[in-house]
């Protein structure tokens, strides 16, 4: 365990930050996506068993992890607390969770035997959770309803799911005192609003982008598209995906340049769209050296635990120069595509574009 | 020798009092050290020690207990008990007070104490020979887990020096620093013993009488980047570069007395600013990292900032390194990012001279109103936040890193609504350092007349005595 990461969490409104005097917070990972940012942590709590508990009143409090710079090397919101108490676990979850509901259907009139066309009902919330935690919304589905069974069973899954809901497990003969805080990055709370546009416009896809946030981006401050796609498309969407999946297909989409679109979501909650970086030695960020230790590209030891992503690695001194790489994809270098970081051993771990993640880069052997 | 446990009430004496005698002599044990170490298998020599870090000491001392009688030897038994077992509350809870083992090897000299996580006596077999319980004795095994250091059993008051005085009692530092001003303290090597870096408790009384209160307070330590000759001031009016090419402006109510204007046109992003980082600054600065704070006395709001070293000197060609763009808000000292600097060649001197500079980004151009930059080295930084109310005249604001506690004084009351985040700042034995002070106050301003008296106080910390 390092002692150079701190947590800070702070009230729902982001305004101040919150205390918890007796509870001690150790980071144990975290990960960053190229495609949203920062994406999971997890950070585990001890402390006297009331204070523990406690915890799990602040689901989707903002949370950021500081290094020994006080720089924020990762940002989000609690998702999920589940307290350990002796050999009993109750966790409570976020994704279990939703506030705003409709309900399509097939509908069958009365007195009809044909299954007639997909109606929805209209949207309802529970206004308490809606102002506690945020809009968490599904569309749930029933096949061959009235209306009236339709709104009946929204009210009924509305009433079940208005809160998150616990979950209770026993470990007979395990004993133990602490709390895990499962946390997601801002990027992921794009998906839980739908987006519907009646326009059919033809309009450059970064503008759909920037539009899509500023209507569903309910703790999003802002978007900076860095790059315009340069692309145009429909703007109609009819309100069966949500915020983030319609984002992520244009972000694919790309640019006029033939590159991706990336994405990350700033620690000041702002939305910031870049044309991936094109593969030149003077965009290598990071080099990765035969014994495994990465350093910067001025062979500086690396900040490990800023845990980059969404960037191009090279490798130093690993492949022989008489390899011949001219029929192939050059294999030294590779796009971060996610990385993660393992506080315990001072890990980072890139995942490349396109390949499953094989190693940690810089192992570290515990003495 | 002196060797007691205490809670700061009640003490039991270990070593020579009637009832607790030490059977054998005592050393203190050295604490065993973890190191997580850089490896890579089996194809390369040696390896790079990543972290070293030292464990929790667990000792023991052999005693006979003694009495009037077998129940007053139970008592005594029972006293030590009872301190270990508020120990282990206060490690459980964080309440009841914590306990210390004091030791002195010799007459004379400083008594050291080590805080006590848990503990326990065990009799001894010997308990049931003849000479021993039966003639009211008790031989004993008193085991105990302490912290790994011992410090100092009283707090001092450290040395301070800047341009408005020396010594102890409060020193004023200001809100800039400037000709005539300085917004830091400096601490003489001569001033900290010991062998651990040891936390700090520092004491900040607001001297500013304004309706404004103080908020957020800043505490930057420099111990590595040659203290005495780091210049960690740039004023805006004596940048190298300054976009839109605007002369300074006189204004009493900047650091330095000027203001510097910058301008740019476009939407793409474009040097706002620009001061060179000649071959002394950067041998001073030594490869340590750096946060960069600047002052605006118009609300930059909208502007997104860059921080970023260029090379050479003059003619920035080439970005060497860059912190993330930032986006500007409306409150007046503002945090840009971190820097290594120089982002090269760590240690070495006879550098060549590279610039730090400020590049600028908002949609059709924009103006920036600098009084100065800040570049604080991070061998400790502190941030110190309110919820909410603030540091108003007179109130001390105490970072106690001792016993890690954050808290409001008035007068002899506390109220703990202050948040420290970052390590407290500890006292390098043996190095010169200083610590610099930035503050914004209630509305979110860094008005460069604002004063704080700062006094510093540790407990000299050692691994062995």
């Amino acid at each position: 365990m390092s002692d150079t990461l701190s947590t800070r969490i702070l009230t729902r409104n982001f305004s101040d930050p919150l205390t918890f005097p007796s509870v001690v917070f150790e980071p144990q990972s975290y990960s960053f996506s190229a495609i949203g940012g920062p994406a999971e942590a997890t950070i585990t709590a001890y402390g006297p068993d009331m204070a523990l508990w406690e915890l799990i009143e602040w689901l989707r409090a903002p949370v950021e992890i500081l290094d020994w710079r006080q720089e924020a090397v990762w940002w989000g919101f609690i998702e999920e607390v589940t307290v350990r108490v002796g050999a009993i676990e109750v966790g409570c979850s976020l994704s279990t969770m939703s506030n705003r509901l409709a309900l399509t259907y097939s509908l069958v009139a009365p007195g009809s035997t044909t299954v007639g066309t997909r109606a929805t009902t209209s949207w309802v919330q529970d206004d308490d959770s809606v102002a506690l935690f945020g809009i968490k919304e599904q569309i749930a589905s029933l096949s061959g309803a009235t209306a009236t069974v339709a709104e009946n069973a929204r009210d009924t899954i509305l009433a079940m799911y208005k809160y998150p809901i616990p979950i209770l497990k026993s470990s007979p003969g395990n004993a133990g005192l602490s709390a895990t805080l499962r946390c997601s990055g801002w990027w992921k709370t794009l998906g839980w609003q739908y987006y519907a546009n009646t326009d059919t416009d033809d309009t450059e896809t970064t503008t759909q982008i920037e539009d899509i946030v500023t209507s569903e981006g309910q703790f999003i401050t802002g978007v900076d598209i860095v790059d315009a796609s340069g692309i145009t498309s429909s703007e109609y969407r009819d309100g069966d995906g949500t915020a983030l999946k319609e984002i992520e297909e244009l972000l694919e989409a790309g640019t006029t340049s033939g590159r991706r679109l990336l994405a990350t979501i700033t620690q000041a909650r702002e939305v910031r769209v870049y044309e991936e970086p094109e593969m030149t030695d003077s965009n290598i960020e990071i080099y990765v050296q035969a014994d495994g230790k990465p350093v910067n590209r001025w062979g500086n030891k690396l900040v490990l635990p800023a845990c980059p992503v969404a960037i191009w690695c090279g490798l130093k001194d690993v492949i022989p120069a008489t390899l011949d790489v001219s029929r192939m994809a050059d294999p030294t270098k590779f796009f971060v595509e996610e990385a993660s970081f393992n506080v315990q051993n001072m890990a980072w771990t890139p995942t490349p574009r396109g390949v499953p993640s094989v190693w940690a880069i810089g192992k570290m052997a515990a003495g | 020798m002196i060797l007691r446990l205490t809670n700061g009430t009640t003490t039991i004496n270990l070593t020579a009092s009637s009832d607790i005698k030490l059977e054998e002599g005592f050393v203190p044990q050295s604490p065993s050290v973890s190191t997580v170490e850089f490896t890579s298998e089996a194809l390369q020599d040696g390896g790079e020690l990543f972290e070293i870090t030292r464990r929790n000491v667990t000792e023991s001392i052999k005693v006979t207990i003694t009495g009037s009688t077998i129940a007053a030897v139970q008592t005594s038994i029972n006293g030590v008990e009872a301190l270990f077992r508020q120990a282990e509350q206060m490690q459980r809870r964080g309440l009841g007070g914590r306990v210390w083992v004091e030791y002195r090897p010799g007459d004379s000299g400083d008594v050291y104490r080590s805080e006590i996580l848990y503990g326990k006596v065990e009799p001894s077999e010997k308990t049931a020979t003849p000479g021993y319980f039966a003639d009211v004795a008790i031989s004993a095994l008193i085991v105990w887990r302490r912290r790994y250091y011992w410090e100092a059993s009283t707090e001092t008051e450290i040395s301070l020096t800047n341009a408005h005085g020396t010594g102890t009692g409060g020193i004023t530092v200001y809100n800039h620093d400037d000709s005539g001003h300085d917004n830091y303290v400096a601490i003489a090597a001569a001033s900290v013993t010991g062998v651990l870096p040891a936390p700090a408790r520092i004491e900040i009384t607001n001297t500013y009488n304004d309706s404004h209160r103080t908020s957020n307070v800043m505490i930057a330590q420099n111990v590595f980047s040659y203290p005495s000759t780091f210049t960690h001031v740039l004023e805006g009016e004596s940048a190298d570069y300054i976009a839109g090419g605007a002369a300074s402006t006189a204004n009493a109510a900047c650091s330095g007395g000027y203001l510097q204007t910058v301008t740019w046109a476009g939407d793409t992003e474009a040097q706002a600013i620009r001061w060179a980082l000649s071959a002394a600054m950067l041998g001073a600065a030594a490869g340590n990292f750096f946060r960069i704070l600047a002052r605006f006395t118009v609300s930059p709001s909208g502007v997104r900032i860059t921080p970023k070293i260029t090379f050479p000197s003059g003619t920035p060609i080439t970005t060497v390194a860059e912190s993330q763009e930032i986006l500007l808000d409306s409150t007046e000292l503002q945090s840009l990012g971190v820097l290594q600097i120089p982002p090269w060649l760590p240690n070495e001197t006879s550098l060549i001279a590279v610039d730090f500079a400020l590049y600028a980004r908002k949609t059709g151009g924009g103006s920036l109103y600098i009084d100065y930059a800040l570049l604080v080295p991070l061998d400790g930084f502190r941030v110190l936040k309110p919820r909410g109310y603030g540091l108003p005249y007179t109130y001390k604001l105490i970072d106690d890193g001792i016993t890690d506690v954050c808290y409001v004084l008035s007068g002899s009351s506390k109220a703990g609504y202050y948040v420290g985040t970052g390590k407290p700042i500890a006292l390098w034995p043996g190095k010169d350092q200083r610590l610099y002070f930035m503050a914004t106050n209630d509305v979110s301003d860094a008005e460069i007349e604002r004063t704080h008296s700062v006094r510093i106080y540790y407990r000299p910390r050692r691994l062995t005595l």
